[in-house]
């Protein structure tokens, strides 16, 4: 028995060497589902590269050594070729990646593409049973890993959609284009760009902005070939290039304006000419308010004793002229009235919500205007487009007065926009038919959300405290669908009595993702309701991720060899193990959603999507 | 002032693991090493020190993980082997989490009592460990002493022991109820003539009798009948009862184990009420109304409703006829001597009076003849003008008189008057029949006074030639019986007018007259009360003396026998009671006479009173204050006033019993109510 | 909208009439002759099965069965049934039989402890979300340590500042003790413990011979002694949260073991009764 101890030390003591995981290990190139399209660029194909635009007009001098462009094409990109009818991008996914035609042309279809032709496929989950056995053979200890697949150990040995590249995605064919096409009656005005000529860029919406696609665009040339940049290639190309980015700006305003502006209920609802969009397109203007990692001023600032208000940037001020309408493109913005003398949040609004719209339907032909009843800051960060009012009263009010008395747009829609973005209604009755707005829970409930960024969440476990009889089923649960590994940690922030335990909310701006220079950490695609998730075999665990996760939700962990005793794993050079970031993935691969929510036996847990404040407000009343 | 204590920072705080079986030793003290212990819950403390030295130029690096403290300021020892510091934790002795010694609880308890049950099962106890229940003080024997193995005295395969138990669970054979109930009927036989599988049916009864007697009550269901709420609703959850066939097990109502008080006999109305198919509520509500009176005694007729009130109450009450019977639950009806005779006897010794001499019974009398040549006859004194009917049935019982007696009964000739029968033989110029019936007579009057066995004997067998039956049947041997008694009365007879009979039936020549006889005196005895002889008239007669008279009772008896018609016999009879009709009735009034059989006594009712329901009277009479008390019961006719009596024959003068009668103190809260206080399931068979 | 009581009521009503129905059903056998005790028997056995599977089903986390909470829901209310279920198998009455007699325990138990089980879940996390600060169970011996040394370098501390040795005397003879495990457990399920309290009178106490820099430190010792007391609260309810479970769930399975054999028996035994 003591021999048998002894050798038993002696094999967890046996250190299981892995080369420290870098940045391009594991080059985009590579990252394919199907071996034969995985090659390098050629040092000829690199040339080309550098030699056409924009990348031709590049000040390379600006780029630090470190990454240098050619570097950054190298590794952060990839050329493939698409046969005419290829779907290179489907609405609705969540993309990190944007496009360069190098060669041939593309199509952006605005609608009219029945999604079934683009061969969505359900994300390859566990079966029922393989989830069974799972629960039975996992490893008896932490975080072992099977580093036979990880890139550091073998280049050839990659797994088929690593970095959670929908399988096949490349190579959905949408029968019969041009007819495709014609579904959609005006296809080829429906925007300027419907057809996109050689070396213009798309898709680099979703990839920047951690959005969903907006449109399908298939390949229309028979020999159609792009050039996929990986999307942290592009932030560094843009924050070293001015040209660039103001290129892509401008192509915001082009492509993706109309979609952000018609994801938006209420103005889909006001459904305009294609001319009068044009109009409203280019009478719009965005602005962008907070920095766009708004999470490390928002760590450092947490801890002193600040007024957060202070820190966040004023939108519109209470009292001020409703100068416009003002819809939500990304991020968030805190919803604040006066309330004597200090401010009190009472709201917050999310991506496609709308501030202002009682007010400006209010002050519609009325002779003394009514003045904008709530202040709106940018809670960290926010992306926002503004029609002004005139615009407004011109094209879009008609259009919804239209839709209201064609009674295709009910009165309580109107309200649902307005209830939407807020728990309280406004002070004055602006339209008496609006339904009544309940004031549904705790505003220091609401404070405390919006102060700590929590209505960022999507899937925010939050814990009744009351009722939780810390029984651990849940961890537990959540172990035993990821290897004998919890993903999460019972604790966290509390308020009164609800706790929001440290794991993933799978935010709606996932700022996490910003610093990820592999692109390990993602969001799901296809038929994913987008899930941030981390590739293991691509995370070099530098940490980021978890840095840059304002709620401290991702946790760097020391992974073992399975291959070898379950040895932690070392980097032979330094001595320093191997760690790999981890957190909740909300059972992705697993059937019937979370098992956390479903283990708990005393209504405890629940995931909440704080975008449904009806919801949330429910829950808090039980 | 609140200490903070946990940071949430992914830093500060990592994963806890509850899924980990083993946690550290050192958890215990607050400060468990970082790496822990390893999947089998040994520590890992000397590993975590472990590396493998890497050479750089000359001298070697040491390579600990950063997971165990990272690389240790002093490095390994020159020759590249590890130094291996002590670790910053000394070895420890892992600890399962809370959630592993749960399951290990689990495991040990599971195997506690698994290993109990085998030492249980195992053991000689087992018997009286498996044992459900201690038997009821009655079977307590059968169980026996502890360890003692008997469950097989009751139960197939009792005895057999688990394992045999166990196959025996898990079979899927169906075991019939005669298996089960074969031990009770060992010793317990409901009714010796049934088998054992008949013991088991229900009531005992063929399952077809049942059904017919079911569908009977069903049609004469009472409607309104208070109905059992929860029997019907659970009748209409579980449907109609019905039992197989081959009847209920004993154990269906006596259940056994329920320890030594148990009463076995014990049984709710529900045990009855399940199977019947209209369940009442009770006894006091929906009860079906008795149909039947209080049972008839055929034999006596006794007017109850004229007697009552007849007389004063005191000298005429229930209880001055009726009584208790030994096991009092009948009430027997006294002998005459106690209940009647107060009334309807005087008491003394000739309490009829001249009535009785009017209907004394001409018992022998020598008819007045004239013969030709001298015979011995006491021609002076005979001076009969008839055959008395008794003297002609006597003569009945001799062979040479029988053609004599039809002649004289002859209805074309004589027709039983003797005087025309004279003048008849004289025309036909028969002479010698008066001698022969002379002869006749003679014999019969030596016959009856011989007083020795062998007379008593010829009388009977006499007798029975007349009647024809044989001698010793009971009637005629009390009829003989009587006659007996009077033979010293017939030999003073005989003494006094055929004093030399005996020579003259031997043949001897004897003179026709001798005086010398007539000093002799009567003399009267006790064996001859109401006896009589007329000297004037040459006659011998009997009068009843008393109640039950036997002469006349079996007289009577005789007189059932039916003979041929046209018969002498015939004839005779039919003399006979025309002679004794007025003597007749006066005994019939009482002891009604049916089909030949004629009532002597109160014929004892118990038989008649169904054994499924029972009633025991003693009880209820401590019950009453006084006798009259009888009819809150006993409702006579003529007093029951505003009782309605559909349909319902009333017996005796009594209307049919009403269970209010009965419900008014058996009733919830005071007697007991319930069906088994007056069914008797066992008792009898429903044909 | 769902809330817990709108839920408790309807989930008790439908009870109470699955209870009703059960009870007449079972009552409606007795009536009818037919061997009522057989079948409660079976029923309580289908049931005593069913609340088993509860604990599978939280092994099973991930197939998508029903949620926990839902069976929980189930395994509470059936539970109940089962009991009275159990009443009537037995007769109201406790049987004389020695493996009976011991399965009549065992079972009786089990339900205790299970009733016990839903009234301690119910109200002990509400006293621990109301006091001291949220900590997992696992970790307290951790705070417990990180007190003590906070306290002992206050102590230090004060030894630094004048050699006065009242506060370092103090910390061994009773602060020691006290904030090197859990302590007054039992009495903390009720109320604060008396060593707590007398803890920081003598604190209090102390103040007088106290200069101003101690006297700061004894607050903050007795501030840490509050904490103390609080993570013992929190010990010993979350213990109690723990280990009653280590009554009701090995029981349910020797229960089990025991309905087993008795059920042979009635079987094999059960000849005439048909």
């Amino acid at each position: 028995m003591a021999g048998e101890t002894k050798e038993n030390q002696a094999q967890s003591g046996t250190l299981s060497t892995l080369d420290k995981p870098k940045r391009w290990d594991l080059p985009f190139s590579q990252d394919l589902p199907n071996e034969a399209e995985r090659r390098d660029l050629t040092e000829t194909e690199l040339d080309r590269l550098l030699q056409s635009k924009p990348f031709s007009a590049m000040d390379l001098d600006k780029f630090p050594k470190s990454l240098a462009v050619r570097d950054i094409l190298r590794n952060d990109t990839r050329i493939r070729k698409y046969r005419s009818g290829d779907a290179v991008v489907s609405a609705g996914d969540y993309g990190n990646s944007a496009f360069l035609i190098l060669e041939g042309d593309c199509r952006a279809i605005i609608e009219g593409l029945d999604q079934s032709a683009l061969g969505r496929t359900e994300r390859k989950r566990h079966s029922v049973m393989g989830s069974l056995i799972k629960i039975f053979n996992n490893p008896k200890l932490p975080e072992v890993r099977d580093a036979q697949h990880y890139p550091q150990m073998d280049n050839k040995k990659l797994q088929a959609g690593a970095s959670g590249n929908r399988p096949g995605i490349s190579t959905v064919f949408v029968q019969d284009v041009p007819n495709v096409l014609e579904l959609s009656p005006d296809a080829f005005d429906a925007t300027k760009n419907n057809v996109m000529p050689q070396g213009s860029l798309f898709g680099e919406l979703s990839a920047l902005g951690r959005v969903q696609r907006s449109v399908t665009v298939v390949a229309a040339d028979p020999t159609t070939t792009l050039l996929e940049i990986r999307w942290q290639g592009l932030r560094d190309l843009m924050k070293y290039d001015t040209a660039l980015r103001e290129h892509v700006n401008e192509l915001f305003r082009s492509h993706g304006l109309q979609g952000a502006l018609q994801a938006s209920p209420i103005l889909a609802a006001a459904d305009l000419t294609q001319a009068q969009w044009d109009q409203v397109i280019a009478e719009a203007e965005f602005e962008t308010y907070g920095s766009y990692d708004w999470y490390g001023s928002f760590q450092q600032i947490r801890g002193e004793s600040v007024d957060p208000l202070s820190q966040e940037p004023i939108i519109a001020k209470e009292g001020h002229y409703p100068n416009g309408l003002v819809l939500i493109r990304a991020g968030f913005g805190r919803l604040s009235e006066k309330n004597g003398d200090f401010e009190q949040t009472f709201g917050y609004v999310g991506k496609g919500n709308v501030y202002g719209l009682e007010e400006l339907l209010h002050n519609v032909d009325v002779a003394e205007a009514l003045p904008l009843q709530s202040t709106l800051r940018a809670a960290g960060y926010t992306d926002i487009v503004r029609i002004s009012t005139k615009t407004f009263e011109d094209l879009i009010y008609p259009g919804l007065e239209a839709a209201r008395q064609r009674g295709e747009l009910s009165v309580s829609f109107l309200g649902e926009q307005i209830k939407r973005r807020s728990e309280r209604r406004v002070k004055i009755d602006i339209n008496p038919t609006q339904p009544e707005m309940k004031a549904d829970f705790d505003p220091s409930m609401m404070e405390f959300l919006v102060e700590n960024r929590l209505m960022n969440g999507t899937e925010t476990m939050m814990i009744d405290l009351d009722r939780c009889t810390r029984c651990d089923d849940c961890v537990r649960a959540c172990a035993s669908g990821h290897d004998n590994n919890p993903r999460f940690v019972r604790h966290g922030q509390i308020h009164g009595h609800y706790m929001i335990a440290n794991a993933c909310m799978h935010c709606e701006d996932p700022v996490c993702m910003i610093g990820c220079p592999t692109g390990a950490i993602h969001r799901t695609e296809g038929e994913g309701k987008g899930e941030v998730v981390i590739n293991d075999l691509t995370c070099i665990g530098c940490g980021s991720c978890a840095n840059s996760c304002p709620y401290e939700n991702i946790r760097m962990v020391n992974v073992r060899d399975q291959s070898n005793q379950s040895a932690v794993m070392v980097d032979p050079v330094n001595a320093r193990s191997i760690v790999k970031a981890t957190k909740c993935d909300l059972c992705v691969d697993h059937h019937g959603g979370p098992a956390c929510e479903r283990a708990c036996p005393h209504d405890a847990l629940k995931r909440v999507d704080m975008n449904d404040i009806d919801l949330l407000s429910d829950w808090f009343n039980r | 002032m609140r200490i903070h204590l946990q940071n949430i920072g992914y830093k500060d705080s990592e994963y806890e693991r509850p899924n980990q079986e083993w946690v550290c030793g050192w958890t215990r003290d607050g400060n468990p090493c970082k790496h822990g212990p390893d999947g089998d819950g040994h520590c890992t403390a000397h590993a975590q020190a472990i590396c493998d030295p890497k050479k750089e130029g000359e001298r070697f690096k040491c390579t600990r993980a950063g997971a165990f403290g990272g690389p240790c300021e002093d490095g390994p020892s020159p020759d590249g082997s590890c130094a291996c510091p002590t670790p910053e934790h000394l070895v420890c002795q892992p600890t399962r989490n809370i959630r592993a010694r749960r399951g290990r609880a689990v495991v040990m308890l599971a195997v506690l009592s698994f290993g109990f049950l085998l030492l249980m099962l195992g053991g000689p106890w087992v018997q009286s460990f498996v044992n459900p229940g201690q038997l009821s003080s009655v079977h307590l024997a059968i169980q026996g002493s502890k360890g003692v193995e008997n469950c097989g005295s009751c139960h197939a395969n009792g005895d057999a022991g688990p394992s045999e138990w166990f196959k025996a669970a898990f079979s899927s054979v169906e075991m019939a109820h005669e298996i089960g109930s074969a031990a009770c009927l060992d010793c317990h036989f409901i009714d010796p003539g049934l088998g054992r599988e008949q013991s088991m049916l229900v009531h005992g009864a063929d399952p077809s009798v049942m059904d017919q007697l079911t569908n009977a009550a069903l049609d004469a269901s009472v409607s309104n009948t208070q109905t059992h709420r929860v029997l019907e609703i659970s009748g209409l959850i579980q449907g109609p009862v019905s039992v197989a066939d081959d009847g209920l097990a004993c154990s269906s109502c006596h259940a056994e184990h329920r320890g030594a008080d148990h009463d076995l006999l014990f049984m709710s109305d529900n045990e009855c009420q399940a199977c019947h198919q209209n369940p009442f509520k009770s006894f006091n509500q929906g009860h079906p109304q008795f149909s039947q009176g209080p049972q008839a005694s055929a034999g006596i007729v006794f007017d109850h409703a004229r007697h009552e009130g007849r007389f004063t109450s005191e000298a005429l009450e229930c209880g001055s006829c009726h009584i208790a019977d030994k096991t009092g639950r009948e009430m027997d009806v006294l002998p005459f001597k106690r209940s009647c005779q107060g009334c309807h006897e005087q008491g003394s010794k000739d309490h009829h009076g001249d009535k009785i001499k009017k209907n004394a019974i001409a018992v022998l009398q020598l008819p007045e003849m004239e013969f030709d040549e001298d015979a011995y006859w006491p021609t002076d004194y005979a001076i009969g003008e008839s055959l008395p009917p008794l003297m002609a049935l006597m003569l009945l019982g001799d062979p040479q008189a029988v053609s004599l007696l039809e002649s004289i009964y002859d209805g074309d000739g004589a027709d039983g008057d003797l005087y025309e029968w004279l003048i008849l033989t004289d025309d036909e110029d028969e002479p010698e029949l008066r001698l022969d019936l002379a002869l006749a007579l003679k014999r019969l009057v030596s016959d009856l006074s011989d007083s020795s066995k062998r007379g008593a004997q010829v009388r009977r067998e006499r007798l029975s030639r007349a009647v024809n039956i044989d001698a010793d049947d009971q009637r005629l041997t009390q009829f003989s019986n009587a006659l007996d008694a009077a033979s010293f009365v017939m030999q003073r007879f005989q003494q006094r007018y055929l004093p030399q009979l005996a020579d003259d039936l031997d043949g001897a020549e004897v003179s026709a007259d001798d005086d010398e006889f007539f000093e002799s005196e009567w003399i009267t005895s006790a064996g001859m009360a109401g006896w009589r002889v007329d000297s004037d008239e040459g006659l011998v007669s009997y009068r009843p003396v008393a109640h039950a008279d036997d002469l006349l009772a079996s007289l009577m008896m005789l007189m059932q026998i039916d003979r041929p018609n046209g018969s002498a016999q015939a004839v005779v009879m039919g003399r006979i009671n025309e002679a004794f009709e007025n003597d007749f009735r006066t005994c019939t009034k009482c002891h009604s006479e049916q089909n030949g059989e004629i009532a002597w006594t109160s014929s004892d009712r118990t038989k008649r009173l169904s054994g499924f329901a029972k009633f025991n009277h003693s009880p209820h009479l401590t019950m009453l204050a006084s006798q009259s008390e009888c009819s809150s019961c006993h409702v006579l006719e003529t007093s029951s006033h505003g009782v309605e009596m559909a349909g319902l024959e009333s017996v005796r003068g009594f209307l049919p019993h009403r269970s209010e009668s009965c419900t008014s103190c058996h009733a919830p809260g005071l007697a007991n109510n319930s069906c088994l206080n007056c069914h008797q399931y066992h008792e009898e068979r429903p044909e | 909208m769902r809330t817990f009581s709108s839920r408790r009521t309807k989930a008790v009503v439908s009870s109470l009439i699955v209870a009703g129905f059960f009870s007449v059903f079972i009552y409606s056998f007795e009536l009818m002759q037919k061997n009522a005790v057989n079948l409660s028997g079976w029923i309580l056995l289908a049931l005593a099965l069913v609340l088993t599977l509860f604990n599978a089903r939280k092994k099973l986390t991930y197939p998508p069965l029903i949620k926990s909470s839902i069976w929980l829901q189930f395994h509470v209310y059936i539970g109940w049934l089962a009991l009275l279920i159990f009443f009537f198998h037995t007769q109201w009455q406790i049987p004389n039989g020695p493996l009976e007699s011991v399965l009549y325990i065992i079972f009786m138990l089990l339900a205790l402890s299970g009733i016990l089980g839903v009234f301690v879940t119910r109200i002990l996390p509400k006293q621990l979300a109301s006091r001291g600060s949220e900590v997992i169970y696992e970790r307290i011996p951790m705070f417990v340590r990180q007190l003590r040394e906070q306290a002992e370098q206050l102590v230090l501390e004060s030894v630094g500042y004048n050699n006065s040795t009242i506060l370092s005397l103090f910390y061994q003879q009773s602060l020691e003790s006290y904030l090197s495990g859990p302590s007054g457990l039992t009495a903390k399920i009720i109320r604060r413990d008396q060593e707590y309290l007398q803890l920081q009178s003598e604190l209090k106490a102390l103040h007088r011979y106290l200069t101003e820099e101690e006297c700061d430190i004894a607050d903050q010792l007795s501030a840490i002694v509050e904490t103390k007391d609080d993570l013992d609260f929190h010990y010993v309810r979350q213990g109690v949260l723990k280990y009653w479970l280590f009554v009701h769930i090995p029981l349910t399975y020797s229960m089990l073991l025991f309905a087993l054999v008795h059920l042979v028996l009635v079987q094999a035994f059960s000849i005439g009764l048909s």
